[in-house]
């Protein structure tokens, strides 16, 4: 593997809410008057730039949070650093939270050389010498993930039961690595100039070393960084964001119980409903909390999520994905939210870029 | 931190990052690691912003790459490059070219491949012209690329005088052979003649 000269901050699996140590404080404070507390003493000081990230907060649910879980609108503890892989072209990490992606980019590189092109996003002979192409890929590090039985769930079970337990994770390609690779795909060939790298082939390799939700977000951002990180000219950076929908018979959050006992009383439905009512929420989220980027027990919780991936200085959204049901106007209010949120995530990428 | 008199959104010299809008393409043209868009032009890389005049005494905004970086764009071949690339493999109607270097670019980071075709050899009498006396695999050639080809490779065309062959090995003794004339070159030990289509020695 590759030199690396940068240290990950938190590798390790999460505890439960309750134990979680008090030097980790993940959650960041939307009151500006609170200081930052932060860990920046586990990310090395030169090298990387670490954010404590206030969303614009149109509206705040204060009261009764516990201490350990984050406001409904706050983003997580942020880390990004890029071009600390010596081998290549443009590299870049992104920690969101527990969620720890690596995106490494080569290229543009001629076709003939890359076999791996061929098979996949096949074009016409005639298409791929008029314009570049984008090959992306996303792996999930076979030994790091947070979940290992989401991972290994996703593949094919051989009819030979011993070739599964020696080859699990390793030779197999599940098939959320293959979806996630086509939405990277899509949602950044908006922003790569094709004609710049005619015959050439950008390669994108994003590594996903620990997946705590927002894996999509995490992965685009990554590789907008790293492509911009690698010289390839690209037209905007392109910054995303997701959006839980929990419904709120579901949520538990607010209060200082045990997060995994979900029928509670009822005295937390009306403990929740004041606060609703003490902030001024919308009628839409009569039913329905937005959450600023959920981690994976909120994303298990959730009925739908919206990821989106924008272009900020173009105001074009460039993806847009979505799972399970949600009603219209929830997802219209979703929406605007996460495109608050990319512009927010686009200013941490800018500061990264700049910073450097 | 706008500066008023040339209408630029950032200061000449601060850094840029792709997608920041530089200014309005009234005034500006886009040079290297810009883009206009609409109405304005905006940034296409990482780096800082560097103000020039161009030919016709109209500023050109472009972006200077940080310390040890390369636009990837630069890697790129298009046409009308000159490359030299060293012989692979021949087949009855062409010559394939494991492309090395080129001309305005210098050495290439990744090797990309070409052919030189039958009829690309050299000027005129394409039915006479045999691949294996043009060339030999292991020769270091001089050519152009002529077309962008198919999906594999580049069209590579020696069909000029100064094009062709620069460095072949004779067979017999393994010596650096010396060109005497377009289409012969010689061994200085052995003086065993072999054929090749030679490029003309720079004066």
């Amino acid at each position: 593997m590759p030199a690396a000269n940068n240290t990950l901050s938190n590798c390790y699996i999460p505890l439960l809410s309750s134990g979680r140590s008090s030097s980790l404080k993940t959650k960041t404070d939307l009151d500006p008057s609170n200081p930052q507390s932060s860990t920046t003493s586990t990310c090395s000081p030169v090298s990387n730039t670490t954010f404590h990230a206030p969303l614009c907060p149109s509206h705040r649910p204060s009261g009764s949070l516990s201490s350990e879980s984050r406001t409904a609108r706050s983003i997580r503890h942020l880390c990004i650093d890029r071009h600390f892989l010596s081998n290549s072209t443009g590299s870049a990490i992104i920690e969101l939270g527990h969620t720890k992606v690596i995106c490494n980019v080569q290229g543009p590189r001629p076709l003939s050389s890359s076999s791996s092109t061929i098979s996949s996003n096949a074009a016409s002979d005639g298409s791929a010498i008029a314009t570049g192409m984008l090959h992306c890929q996303i792996r999930f590090a076979p030994n790091f993930a947070i979940n290992m039985q989401r991972n290994t769930m996703g593949q094919a079970t051989p009819l030979d039961k011993l070739l599964s337990t020696t080859s699990s994770s390793s030779a197999g390609i599940s098939a959320q690595e293959t979806e996630l690779s086509l939405k990277l795909h899509d949602a950044l060939v908006p922003s790569l100039p094709m004609h710049l790298f005619m015959k050439n082939v950008v390669d994108v390799f994003v590594l996903v070393l620990q997946d705590d939700g927002a894996i999509l977000p995490a992965c685009l951002m990554a590789a907008s960084l790293a492509l911009a990180d690698s010289g390839v000219e690209v037209y905007d950076l392109v910054s995303s964001f997701s959006i839980a929908v929990v419904s709120k018979d579901n949520t538990v959050w607010v209060n200082d119980q045990d997060e995994n006992d979900d029928d509670e009383s009822m005295n937390a439905q009306g403990e929740m409903e004041e606060e609703e009512e003490r902030c001024g929420l919308s009628k839409v989220d009569d039913k329905y909390h937005l959450l600023a980027d959920p981690d994976a027990n909120e994303i298990s919780r959730a009925e739908g999520i919206l990821t989106i991936g924008m272009m900020s200085n173009w105001k074009e959204v460039v993806f847009w994905d979505q799972t399970g049901r949600l009603p219209p106007m929830v997802v219209s209010e979703a929406v605007e939210l996460c495109k608050e949120g990319c512009v927010a995530m686009h200013n941490f990428m800018r500061e990264a870029l700049v910073r450097r | 931190m706008a500066s008023t008199k040339s209408g630029l959104l950032f200061v000449e010299g601060s850094k840029v990052v792709p997608g920041d809008k530089i200014c309005t393409a009234k005034d500006v043209l886009a040079g290297k690691g810009c883009y206009i868009r609409g109405a304005s032009v905006y940034a296409s890389a990482v780096g800082s912003l560097k103000l020039s005049v161009a030919d016709d005494s109209k500023k050109e905004a472009s972006v200077m790459l940080e310390e040890g970086r390369q636009y990837a764009s630069s890697q790129v071949l298009s046409i009308g490059h000159m490359v030299l690339g060293k012989v692979i493999r021949l087949l009855n109607n062409m010559a394939t070219v494991e492309i090395v270097a080129a001309n305005e670019i210098g050495p290439l980071r990744e090797r990309n491949s070409g052919i030189i075709r039958k009829e690309d050899v050299r000027v005129g009498a394409t039915e006479e012209v045999q691949i294996y006396d043009s060339f030999r695999p292991g020769d270091i050639v001089y050519a152009k690329v002529i077309s962008l080809g198919d999906s594999r490779r580049y069209f590579l065309s020696t069909a000029e005088n100064e094009l062709g062959v620069i460095k072949a090995v004779s067979a017999s003794s393994g010596e650096v052979m010396i060109p005497i004339s377009w289409k012969e070159m010689q061994c200085p030990k052995t003086k065993a003649k072999e054929a090749r289509k030679c490029a003309k020695p720079k004066e």
